[in-house]
């Protein structure tokens, strides 16, 4: 907001010496009234992902690295409609899965440090997250009586790549449940 | 300008800095807003934020597994409980029309500003994060420390807070609304800058293996025949980067700038509705929508009520210019 301070006759005192700050062009910038907008974007970079601040990170960094989504399947590894049986996206559930792994792996992190038992593989890692992710999505079925999933169901990853002028979709199950 | 600036930059960028000093004086300040107008924009958005709170998705979770923002230390499951969401539209429908009549804003707009913050940073604490509706809080948000910036000032130098002639509370409400709304979109481009250490623009041909992401997502939500198809465009964009780079490019530019929709209300026409169009493509070309914003876009920066008012006011003369 301007600064109504410096208004009506509460000018500021002359620079001593006749000599200008190196900073003298913060002073005028600080009184504009677009200032409290860029201090709203260094704060939001600053205080990322907190709701409501957030530093938008969608599409931020484009890669000619591979992708991955999910789905669920039933046990015959037909795909279900997941957001009519639980309210969730696949998209959501493709993110929900990336931080359940994210979780794990420190948690193998902090278990090499301590040497509490055998390494588990990336596979493992995935399958772990997996079943957490599957145990939500039965859990937000609960509540949906009249829309149950299968008895089985399976979550399906499917890393999406380039080749032949096109992309390459691989599916592969890492979880199952039960 | 000192010798030391003109030698150190060369006379491109004194004259550039010259040029734009030039332009930019007297410009991306608040404007006048008449009291109708400013009630128009408070119908409109309080219609939007009300409409955020039809969501009832967020009252079905029963726990925080992934807590954020405020969720950190206070727990929300209490919008779990089984009247929650009746009570938080009741509320929310009240102090709207409480906001809508240009009373007790001071109230008001906390009240909202915190409901929308509690309900949205629930949803966001259960391991997936939704950037559609930040638009609308911070919009919110914007206003409230609008008015209790103001209130402050008042109680600290004991007197009114004096408007430059035809300026009012609703021009800084309009100016600060659409500073946040344009400022989000600078904050996603200098994350995508910090993120590619400037090159973006060079990477983001890369973005079309994202349209076979979010065209098959959107198939295995209902399995809908029609959204299961073969992403033609994505290949297309593939085997065209120039092209790809283009497209995407330009929408990165159009963010990077868009602060310019506060020098005046004809740039800020102008890019609330480059940034409608982007969103628009956006939704056609990835299946993803942005509701929230584009509604706040044509709300507070396209502003039809007030260029219809405007086109109207230039079509019939005034009376007294006749006399």
């Amino acid at each position: 907001m301007p600064d109504q301070s410096t208004e009506k006759g509460n000018s500021r005192p002359p620079e001593r010496g006749g000599k200008k700050s190196r900073f003298a062009w913060f002073q005028p910038l600080r009184r504009h009234a677009i200032f409290p907008v860029l201090v709203f974007i260094v704060a939001s970079e600053i205080i990322r992902e907190n709701y409501p601040f957030s530093h938008f990170p969608m599409y931020a960094r484009p890669s000619s690295g591979t992708l991955t989504y999910c789905y669920v399947t039933d046990g015959d590894r037909n795909p279900v409609p997941l957001m009519w049986h639980t309210g969730i996206t696949p998209a959501r559930t493709s993110k929900m899965l990336g931080f359940r792994v994210q979780e794990v792996e420190e948690d193998e992190r902090r278990r090499k440090k301590e040497d509490d038992g055998p390494p588990r593989t990336d596979a493992q890692i995935r399958a772990e997250a997996g079943a957490e992710v599957l145990k939500y999505l039965r859990h937000m079925n609960s509540k949906r009586e009249k829309r149950p999933l299968p008895e089985k169901i399976k979550l399906v990853e499917v890393t999406v790549g380039y080749g032949d002028g096109g992309f390459t979709e691989r599916p592969e199950a890492i979880a199952e449940s039960p | 300008m000192s010798e030391s600036t003109t030698e150190k930059h060369g006379s491109l960028w004194t004259r550039f800095k010259c040029w734009f000093l030039e332009w930019q004086r007297g410009w991306f300040v608040p404007v006048r807003v008449s009291k109708w107008e400013w009630f128009i924009l408070r119908l409109l958005f309080a219609g939007a934020v009300y409409h955020t709170f039809l969501d009832w998705h967020p009252y079905v979770y029963d726990s925080q597994p992934r807590p954020t923002g405020i969720a950190r230390f206070v727990s929300l499951t209490f919008l779990n409980h089984e009247n929650a969401y009746e009570t938080m539209k009741i509320i929310v429908g009240i102090t709207c029309l409480v906001y809508v009549s240009g009373f007790g804003l001071l109230a008001s707009l906390p009240v909202l500003t915190l409901c929308s913050t509690l309900v949205r940073t629930y949803a966001n604490s259960q391991g997936f994060t939704h950037h559609g509706l930040q638009i609308v809080t911070l919009t919110l948000l914007a206003q409230t420390l609008v008015v209790w910036y103001l209130r402050v000032w008042e109680w600290k130098h004991k007197r009114k807070w004096e408007f430059a002639p035809g300026i009012s509370l609703g021009s800084y409400m309009l100016y600060y609304c659409q500073g946040v709304i344009l400022a989000t979109y600078v904050i996603s481009v200098v994350t995508k800058m910090i993120k590619t250490y400037g090159l973006w623009i060079w990477n983001a041909r890369y973005i079309c293996i994202e349209l076979i992401k979010s065209h098959r997502s959107e198939y295995y939500k209902y399995l809908d025949p029609k959204a299961d198809s073969e992403v033609s465009m994505a290949v297309w964009l593939l085997n065209h980067p120039l092209a790809a780079t283009a497209l995407f490019g330009s929408g990165f530019f159009l963010e990077m700038f868009a602060l310019l929709g506060l020098r005046n209300r004809l740039w800020a026409l102008g890019i609330g509705l480059a940034l409608i169009a982007m969103h628009e493509s956006i939704s056609v070309i990835m299946r993803l929508t942005f509701r929230y914003n584009e509604m706040l876009l044509l709300v507070f920066l396209v502003n039809i009520p007030y260029w219809c008012v405007w086109a109207v006011r230039r079509a019939i003369p005034s009376k007294r210019l006749q006399q």
